[in-house]
């Protein structure tokens, strides 16, 4: 089903669908250019930040997180200078080849506790495991959960002719993967990504793509999308421009120390605007 | 005799039949009054079933080294980016003005034709026609839009 209605968007939303870790930022990974022309070596500068709001960079994200894939799919190990900057990380990325490269961002496993405590039940969190948030609750803490959670922001950049190697499923974990080619999303056509666990789909999960610059517009521009039985999400744009993608999933762990383990992807794209 | 002058006209009728299939476009670059002027990038190009082609290309630099093609939208999409431009294809950047250019369109017989017109600091305009060889029509006219003036396509031979 093609949707591009977009719906109004309520901070509320964004608190529904992450009770759990309310506190956690969004992380994001996007280039200056997802689009290049360059025959001879050229560098393209990649962005990492966590923020609440889209494109807009608030916290510098470490080095530590970022994997960058070749066109041929494998990880390119060296990738230059990173600078840490109190609002963002930056580095450039040494476009060598013809093809598309993979831009990640990874954090986690890191776990998070939460329990309810006093007449009102007021919420409480710990960074830490179930084993040690039991040790440092105190007494009359109860409901108390403890999320294991993996955070993935990811984006993709092109130049000239487009390849797929790096968009092929790890079939390991809760992935995205693109269907439509990133370099091939312009306004008026549909787009497909999917959505697996392990390999298989996911369907019914609930994900939000943002429009960039939401604090320039008279409301925040949000497509709200669910997983068919295929784990496919189609939607296609009227307006061009950068978008971020955001879903998350949660399944029970089998981790004694979690209840809960939790992926958070972060896709940041852009829509070419063509006709 | 009679029969060299037979050969000599079917000769003739054969170069006639294999005369190559042609398309006239006339268009016209509107002037800007602005004080960042720059001159558009142009793209005409068709694509079909069968193939697509790029029939012209007018752009900054000499050859293909030109980081800015990307912003030639679609026409980067689809020809582009697989860096298929034939010689003879490209030219440099040209200002206001009426221009009518001739392509081969041999070997093509139902497609669209594109026409993408870029300017730096300035709009985009993308017009598309849908041309059917088979339906004998021999002129088509296309509205302008803001970057280019009204379009005349003429197929014949």
């Amino acid at each position: 089903m093609k949707l591009n209605t977009f719906a109004t968007f309520l901070s509320g939303c964004v608190l529904a669908l992450s009770t759990f870790h309310s506190s956690a930022h969004d992380i994001y990974i996007w280039p200056s250019y997802f689009t290049v022309d360059s025959d001879k070596p050229s560098q393209v500068t990649v962005d990492v930040t966590a923020s609440h709001t889209t494109f807009r960079p608030d916290f510098a994200m470490p080095s530590k997180g970022v994997k960058v894939y070749g066109v041929d799919g494998k990880q390119i190990r060296r990738i230059g200078p990173y600078f840490e900057g109190a609002r963002r990380a930056t580095f450039d990325l040494a476009i060598e080849e013809q093809g598309t490269y993979g831009l990640v961002y990874e954090r986690g496993p890191s776990y998070f506790s939460q329990y309810t405590i006093g007449k009102r039940d007021t919420k409480k969190h710990l960074r830490t495991n179930k084993s040690q948030a039991l040790e440092q609750m105190p007494e009359g803490g109860k409901n108390l959960e403890t999320g294991k959670y993996y955070t993935v922001a990811m984006s993709y950049v092109t130049n000239k002719a487009p390849s797929d190697a790096v968009l092929q499923a790890k079939n390991t974990g809760f992935e995205l993967v693109p269907v439509t080619h990133p370099a091939d999303y312009v306004t008026g056509e549909e787009i497909k990504m999917k959505l697996l666990f392990n390999g298989e789909p996911v369907e019914g999960l609930d994900l939000t793509i943002e429009k960039e610059a939401p604090q320039y517009q008279k409301e925040p521009q949000v497509v709200e999308l669910n997983s068919n039985k295929k784990g496919m999400v189609n939607v296609s744009f009227t307006d061009g421009g950068r978008y971020m993608l955001k879903v998350k999933h949660k399944k029970i762990s089998e981790d004694p120390e979690a209840d809960y383990d939790i992926t958070r992807i972060y896709y940041a794209f852009e829509v070419i605007y063509e006709q | 005799m009679v029969r060299k002058f037979v050969l000599v006209l079917v000769l003739l009728m054969g170069c006639v039949s294999a005369q190559a299939q042609e398309m006239e476009i006339s268009f016209a670059l509107p002037s800007f009054s602005t004080a960042n002027y720059h001159n558009p990038y142009v793209a005409i190009w068709l694509e079909s079933n069968e193939k697509k082609q790029t029939l012209l290309l007018w752009h900054l630099k000499k050859g293909r080294k030109d980081k800015w093609l990307v912003d030639i939208r679609r026409w980067w999409r689809k020809q582009g980016r697989y860096g298929e431009v034939p010689d003879g294809v490209t030219g440099a950047t040209k200002g206001p003005d009426n221009y009518k250019t001739r392509f081969d369109i041999s070997g093509v017989e139902q497609f669209n034709l594109f026409i993408e017109v870029v300017r730096e600091d300035g709009g985009r305009s993308l017009l598309k026609q849908a041309i059917n060889l088979k339906d004998k029509q021999s002129e088509y006219k296309l509205a302008a839009d803001k970057e280019i003036g009204p379009v005349t396509i003429n197929i014949g031979n």
